[in-house]
């Protein structure tokens, strides 16, 4: 003979475990997909940084004679200060890679540590004569 | 196990069919691709042609029949390239093949790593006379092209274009 109240609670019991797994589950998903979600709108935002940078690097009159034709020694001169308000005050790094001279210089702000994202492209380094070169721009937010 | 029993068991069945359903959803909100218009691709090989047409190089030129012709120093590439599909378009046999050999070094240091590239050159609308190097690309590539007027004045012109691929190796 079975107590009726005891085959009750053992039903309730299986519907309570059934709703556990479930919502255990539902809010799992939830948390990752939320976390995954922000993780890539954060690299988005720096990568877009990314990129104001790199055309900043590429097109600003102060340093450039044309778009992708960059004064090294215009740009060295202007320093990081020139940029900090394109990076909005993130830390960035900017390195420019000579390609004919195998020379690298960086121009760079703030403590560079955290999540990164890097916008790269060719130029052209002006002078006598006008050399190839390479410019990342790189963003980091702690 | 009573009625009751088993409306229990339907509750909890339909509430976890639900819930996998919303877990569905959410995981399809999380991980939606971002969106990319290949506007940035595009700008890349633009970037590496103006580059890489405006780079001078010193000591190129062409074998004919044994003889090096030498164009002058400083020439650009671009320059260069121009006058090859010129020459090559009325004179196939000329060898261009050390000069072209410079072009892609240079060109291929431009790129970024894991990065393909492909130049081309001919009249527009013509067959093809310059072919750097000598690969097919992919159907998705980002290409930039400019086409000139002919060296001379007369004719009808040169198209020069650049692709780019991604290429990991």
């Amino acid at each position: 003979m079975r107590d009726v109240s005891g085959v009750q609670a053992v039903d309730d019991l299986a519907l309570l475990a059934a709703a556990v797994l479930a919502f255990s589950l539902f809010f799992g998903a939830f948390a990752e997909a939320y976390v995954a979600r922000e993780a890539r709108a954060r690299g988005e935002r720096l990568e877009a940084l990314a990129d104001d940078l790199l055309a900043a690097v590429l097109d600003d009159p102060r340093w450039t004679v044309g778009h992708g034709r960059i004064d090294e020694g215009a740009l060295l001169a202007a320093g990081s200060e020139a940029l900090r308000p394109v990076a909005t005050g993130l830390p960035f790094e900017i390195v420019v890679w000579n390609l004919a001279t195998g020379s690298r210089w960086t121009v760079a702000d703030g403590d560079r540590a955290g999540t990164w994202r890097t916008a790269a492209t060719a130029a052209s380094l002006i002078g006598d004569p006008t050399e190839p070169g390479r410019i990342a721009a790189t963003v980091w937010e702690p | 196990m009573n009625a009751d029993g088993f409306e229990a068991l339907a509750d909890g069945v339909l509430l976890f069919v639900v819930l996998a359903l919303a877990i569905g959803a959410v995981l399809t909100w999380g991980g939606a691709p971002p969106t990319d218009d290949g506007a940035w691709g595009a700008a890349y090989a633009e970037d590496v042609r103006l580059a890489l047409f405006r780079t001078p190089l010193d000591g190129l030129g062409y074998e004919d029949d044994g003889a090096f012709v030498v164009v002058p120093a400083g020439t650009t590439v671009e320059t260069f390239l121009r006058i090859e599909v010129h020459v090559r378009s009325e004179e196939p046999s000329l060898d261009f093949s050390a000069a072209n050999a410079r072009v892609a070094a240079l060109a291929a240091s431009l790129l970024r790593p894991g990065w393909a590239f492909l130049l081309v050159g001919g009249e527009p609308g013509g067959p093809e006379v310059v072919r750097i190097p000598d690969v097919r690309p992919p159907p998705t590539r980002f290409e930039s092209a400019w086409t000139y007027p002919s060296l001379d004045g007369a004719g009808p012109g040169v198209r020069l274009a650049f692709a780019a691929w991604l290429s990991p190796r």
